[in-house]
């Protein structure tokens, strides 16, 4: 039951994630800023427009925005339940090929198009993706290591540095996964420096409408997975987006983007943190 | 054919030799892993359709025999229903590398044949001139890529079930290993799915980047070859249990564990691809319905061409890049300067790279030839040489003896 109320209010409230974010963060710049709920009106205009596809482009171009957005909500049931006594198994690898799925359709969707830029954008996503497989992969490995050998349940709270180091591994890749500075600007109109902006550069209309709201989606589901992995449980993990809400637009002002690659960097230190939350782990230093 | 050593190390480990010590299973283990990776490393870089393939060939067995190391190490700690749980993965991950690779390399003759090309380079567009194999080609490209529902997808998540539960129970410095182990392999999957996209994105979408545009293809018995692969592909995904089921029982009469089942796995393929594929359907649906307006390409204004296109070498350079210190790419510019000084009539580029563990082992089988060449002078062919070793090897067998 509490699985299809999260489902609902994570579906439901994750343009308004991003709405907050982009607010704060202009906030954060000196500018007004648009309302929080921007993004609602963004996919409410982007809906009602007709799709423009590069002449040529084949079925899988037509197909790619569906299947990501039913990646993105299928990724969304599989977070547990916040506060939830016995959560759903957390299934590292089935979130991780999942993502993994709706990335490969739209790629090919991208070298279908025939454009230089849009094909770019498509070899540095997969480029990243293949980076951030592993600490992907490993930090909620960590987190289901917390089981006790069960993997039935989270329980961030029995080791709250594990927890944490596995958070920071997540929200590094979080980082990647959802476009944010240092590692693609969400706001660059150059196609050049676009990463994921670029991979849908060709999209528009309704099927652009289905790509952002699975990117909001993917985002929100994010949050609640590195909520869940910091200490507390329940309402210290709501607390805990809140917090996230307003930090992840300060690690926005204060960091330039990258050069692209230096970016494999930051990987590495994800995927070094999602090791050590582990060896925390091993080492049975669950008290700390 | 390569799973002949497969075969020949289950049996030594698991029926000769069983069990095997602790250490052997970790050397295997490090070894299969390191392969997977590299093989991986070199599929993401490669610009040959068949050189790819092969190079995932290389891959998957490296994950195939790292299971395998797994398996025996839990076996040695005592943990069955772990080795039989990666027996099992290992086994159906053979089967689905036999099913999707099979189809991809089939595919490549299909290739051959229709373009006179293997180079990625030169191909380009074949979703057009080979309307029929190509989609069969995409499922054995998601296949390859681990995506779900397909088999490659369900028989990757089980090896990645049995690293995990290994990585529960192993003494701590074993859980290390388990522990990078499987940060190996999330990485080597990452990078299979990068090589796949780079497959099928390069060789069948966009337009051809040669002007000998691939002929037409007829439905002919090599689409029906490649059709059952990919229906095996589709079907041992979709219901994995059909395989899980047979597979167990072998796994089982090698460990002695029956005990063996994992809740999740039938549903697991279904539960994922579900909604992504009622997505597709729609988004296909709205867009008949709807209509969908088609325009040129967006490149700044300028023409689109054949030439604008992305190649294979450009999708991968990240990859080279930032694998630079395994990889060693070599870049090389020529240009032809025709009359004028500053306007090159033909601009040349190569970009090589090495593969470290094929020169390696070169390199080996060289020196090995080198000594048994210098080692040769022992055998001179006369018979009171013969006698002075049998002399010299009874004096210190009697001398160590003693």
């Amino acid at each position: 039951m509490s699985v299809a109320i999260q489902f609902t209010l994570l579906v439901v409230l994750a343009p308004l994630l991003q709405g907050l974010m982009r607010s704060i963060r202009a906030k954060l710049q000196g500018r007004p800023g648009p309302s929080p709920f921007q993004p609602y009106r963004d996919l409410r205009k982007l809906w009602g427009k007709a799709a423009v596809l590069p002449a040529g482009s084949s079925a899988i171009a037509v197909a790619a925005p569906g299947i990501v957005f039913g990646a993105a909500l299928t990724f969304a049931t599989l977070v547990p339940p916040i506060g939830g006594e016995t959560s759903l198994e957390v299934n590292a690898v089935a979130l991780a090929l999942l993502l993994a799925l709706g990335r490969f359709a739209l790629v090919l969707a991208a070298l279908a198009t025939r454009s230089g830029f849009a094909a770019m954008a498509a070899s540095r996503e997969m480029t990243f993706a293949s980076l951030t497989e592993a600490p992907l992969i490993l930090a909620l490995v960590s987190v289901a290591l917390a089981g006790q050998g069960t993997f039935a349940r989270i329980t961030a709270s029995q080791a709250p540095l594990a927890g944490i180091l596995a958070a920071g591994a997540l929200l590094l890749v979080m980082l990647s996964e959802t476009a944010r500075m240092p590692v693609d600007n969400q706001e660059t109109h150059y196609e050049l420096t676009m990463i994921h902006e670029g991979l849908v550069l060709e999209y528009s209309g309704w099927e652009l409408a289905l790509l952002q709201a699975a990117a909001y989606v993917r985002q929100a589901s994010f949050f609640i997975l590195a909520a869940l992995m910091l200490p507390g449980n329940g309402l210290s993990s709501v607390a805990w987006i809140v917090v996230l809400i307003a930090f992840i637009p300060l690690v926005e002002r204060m960091y330039a983007k990258m050069r692209l690659f230096e970016v494999p960097q930051l990987f590495a230190s994800a995927t070094v943190l999602a090791l050590a939350s582990i060896g925390l782990r091993i080492a049975g230093l669950g008290a700390w | 054919m390569l799973k002949v050593a497969v075969y020949g190390l289950l049996v030594v480990g698991f029926v000769l030799a069983a069990p095997l010590p602790l250490a052997w299973g970790v050397a295997i283990l490090v070894v299969g892993l390191l392969t997977a990776f590299t093989g991986a490393l070199y599929a993401a870089v490669d610009s040959d359709f068949k050189r790819l393939l092969a190079y995932s060939s290389i891959e998957n067995l490296g994950i195939i025999i790292g299971t395998l190391g797994l398996a025996s190490v839990a076996a040695a700690l005592g943990a069955a229903a772990l080795s039989t749980l990666a027996l099992v993965a290992l086994l159906f991950h053979v089967v689905s590398h036999a099913a999707f690779k099979s189809l991809l390399f089939l595919a490549a003759g299909t290739v051959a044949e229709a373009a006179q090309t293997t180079d990625l380079e030169h191909l380009g567009g074949l979703a057009r001139s080979l309307p029929f194999s190509a989609p069969l080609v995409l499922v054995g490209c998601c296949a390859a890529a681990a995506l779900p529902p397909l088999t490659g997808f369900a028989s990757e998540w089980l090896v990645f079930q049995s690293f995990i539960g290994v990585l529960a129970i192993a003494t701590p410095l074993l859980q290390a290993v388990v522990a990078v182990a499987i940060g190996v392999l999330a990485a080597a999957s990452g990078l299979a799915a990068l090589a796949f996209a780079k497959l099928f994105g390069i060789a069948f979408l966009g337009e051809p980047r040669t002007t000998h545009p691939a002929a037409r293809e007829s439905p002919d018995a090599s689409v029906v070859a490649l059709a059952w692969l990919a229906l095996a592909c589709i079907a041992f995904g979709l219901a994995p249990a059909f395989v899980f089921g047979p597979l167990r029982s072998v796994a089982s009469s090698l460990t002695g564990d029956t005990t063996l089942t994992v809740a999740t796995l039938p549903m697991l393929p279904v539960t994922l691809a579900a909604l992504p594929f009622l997505g597709a359907v729609v988004a296909l649906f709205l867009g008949r319905r709807w209509g969908i307006r088609f325009a040129p390409t967006w490149t700044c204004g300028s023409a689109v061409t054949t030439r604008s296109q992305y190649t294979a070498t450009a999708f991968s350079k990240p990859i080279r890049r930032i694998f630079g210190f395994v990889l060693f790419p070599e870049r090389q510019k020529t240009s032809d300067l025709g009359a004028s000084h500053w306007f090159p009539t033909r601009i040349r580029y190569e970009v090589t790279t090495h593969d470290v563990i094929d020169e390696g082992a070169r390199n080996v089988a060289a020196f090995v030839q080198r000594l048994a060449r210098r080692a040769r002078i022992l055998q001179a062919g006369l018979l009171r040489i013969y006698l002075v070793y049998a002399v010299v090897a009874v004096l210190v067998v009697l001398v160590v003896s003693r």
